[in-house]
């Protein structure tokens, strides 16, 4: 391990340079872009960080970010928990398998505007409306992928944890949850990508707060430079969430298969 | 004491045709007495063991097991979990009182030593067994049940685990049953050599060998085999 040490932090560094170039060219191109066309509909970087800046300033920035995160957050809690329980019991169960996938690939199909504008007719304009219709366009992406995951389950390792006489607990946490984690992360990861961009327009059509509810907003005055101004942000959340929670989870979690570096 | 009396056992095949795999198979093994099970390949001796252990209840006939402690098996492949440590596999199935006891003699007598935070994906398929092995004794088992444990292991060192297995046996009072297909091994191990009939597997006998074990060298053991063969010319 400590002989590879110093190759892995040389590769680490170049992938960060790389990265980082690749950014700034887009930048770039994007400057170049702006200038030539100079229209209001297409602002420049500068433009756009001036935005950035003065609702970062006066705090509405940070206020609909983290109302969308919250939203994010809970409708991905609430999908993850309710999706594996379905998927698992489904995955485990051949007959109620068989019975109840027409109803997952039903509701699979469902586009994310119906359930949303359905929940908020159903349910009013509220806080749990939004975040459960995300949640419900989520769920089946989520069943659907712990259902493999349960299938999987090596029938010999339940025999071995069944004759050690293992308690329900420890056998969830050793012998079951190892072995789903590879679908848990791939859910997970789908997941976010997928809920963040439906609760914009859940906040679009029905909430006063979030970074859909400004997009919506800066719509009604062609303000692009803000429009961007919160996308971007948002995107930068979504990329931290993912280099800074989901990654070093996911390499912790690899640790024991051979050749995980 | 573990009281088997199988009467039949079946599986039906995909294609919904049943296969017999066991007929009338009655035998006992008295507390803290080593007994193999030894009988041809597919006679059905790994399905008494999963009947036993009661990974399959849909058979005719009773199994009773009156022993107080623990029962420990050891199947014919490792069955570790591959993203636990050795040493987190072992102490995993052990009750509170001995999961933070001292392993590091039975690690020593299982040649694991030094290998503890290894994990199984690292290791050959005869570490992988040893370790089977080391958890299977670390629990201190008083129903003991071995599949094949020492098959496609060199000869020197199932020697040495053959000598282990009857030191750990010795040390307590365990019951144990172990399927094997090797004669040699069987008599050199076990009180009583229970010999079965090919598929459907039945009783064929009841063997004792009576020798005691510290007089079993290879010379005994060669003539206590050539008796049970002289017996039974069936299993050949």
């Amino acid at each position: 391990m400590s002989t590879k040490r110093p190759t892995a932090v040389k590769a680490t560094l170049r992938s960060a340079g790389t990265l980082l170039a690749s950014l700034m060219a887009l930048l770039a191109l994007w400057f170049v872009a702006a200038s030539l066309i100079g229209s209001r509909a297409f602002p420049s970087p500068g433009e756009v960080l001036a935005v950035l800046i003065r609702d970062a300033v006066s705090g509405e920035l940070f206020f609909h970010l983290g109302m969308t995160l919250m939203r994010v957050a809970a409708a991905f809690v609430l999908a993850m928990a309710i999706g594996s329980a379905i998927g698992i019991g489904l995955g485990r169960s051949r007959r109620a398998d068989r019975f109840f996938d027409p109803w997952v690939i039903l509701f699979l199909n469902v586009p994310a505007l119906v359930t949303i504008v359905l929940a908020y007719i159903w349910f009013g304009l509220n806080e749990a409306a939004a975040i459960g219709a995300v949640a419900v366009n989520k769920i089946p992406n989520v069943a659907i992928t712990l259902r493999e995951g349960a299938r999987s389950i090596d029938p010999g390792l339940t025999e071995m944890a069944k004759v050690f006489r293992l308690s329900r607990w420890k056998m969830l946490r050793h012998v079951v949850l190892p072995q789903l984690q590879p679908f848990l992360a791939a859910a997970t990861r789908s997941g976010i990508a997928l809920i963040w961009k439906i609760v914009l327009v859940v906040e679009l059509l029905g909430r006063s707060s979030g970074v859909g509810f400004q997009i919506h907003l800066y719509f009604q005055y062609f303000d692009v430079a803000a429009i961007l101004a919160y996308t971007l942000s948002f995107v930068a959340v979504m990329l931290a969430v993912e280099l800074l929670v989901l990654q070093p989870y996911e390499r912790a979690a690899r640790r024991w298969r051979p050749g995980n570096a | 004491m573990l009281e088997v009396s199988v009467t039949s056992k079946s599986f039906i095949s995909a294609d919904g045709t049943p296969l017999q795999a066991l007929g009338d198979l009655r035998f006992s093994v008295g507390t803290g007495r080593f007994t193999c099970l030894v009988g041809p390949s597919g006679c059905g001796k790994t399905t008494t063991l999963r009947l036993i252990l009661g990974l399959d209840t849909d058979y005719g006939g009773q199994i009773r097991v009156s022993e107080n402690g623990p029962t420990a098996a050891v199947f014919q492949e490792p069955r570790l979990l591959p993203w636990r440590t050795v040493d987190q596999n072992i102490r995993l199935v052990l009750p509170d009182a001995l999961a933070g006891g001292d392993l590091s003699a039975l690690y020593q007598s299982l040649e694991l030593t030094g290998l503890e935070n290894f994990y199984p994906g690292e290791l050959s398929v005869g570490l992988a067994r040893r370790a089977a092995l080391a958890r299977a004794f670390a629990l201190e088992p008083s129903l003991l049940l071995l599949d094949e444990p020492f098959v496609s292991l060199d000869e020197p060192l199932a020697a040495r685990l053959r000598t282990l297995l009857i030191e750990v046996w010795s040390a307590q009072p365990t019951t144990v049953l172990m399927v094997t297909h090797n004669l040699r091994e069987a008599v050199e191990l076990a009180d009583e050599v229970v010999l079965m009939t090919p598929r459907p597997g039945t009783l064929l006998a009841i063997h004792r060998v009576d020798v005691p074990r510290t007089d079993r060298d290879p010379a005994t053991v060669l003539a206590l085999l050539n008796d049970l063969r002289a017996a039974y010319p069936k299993i050949g």
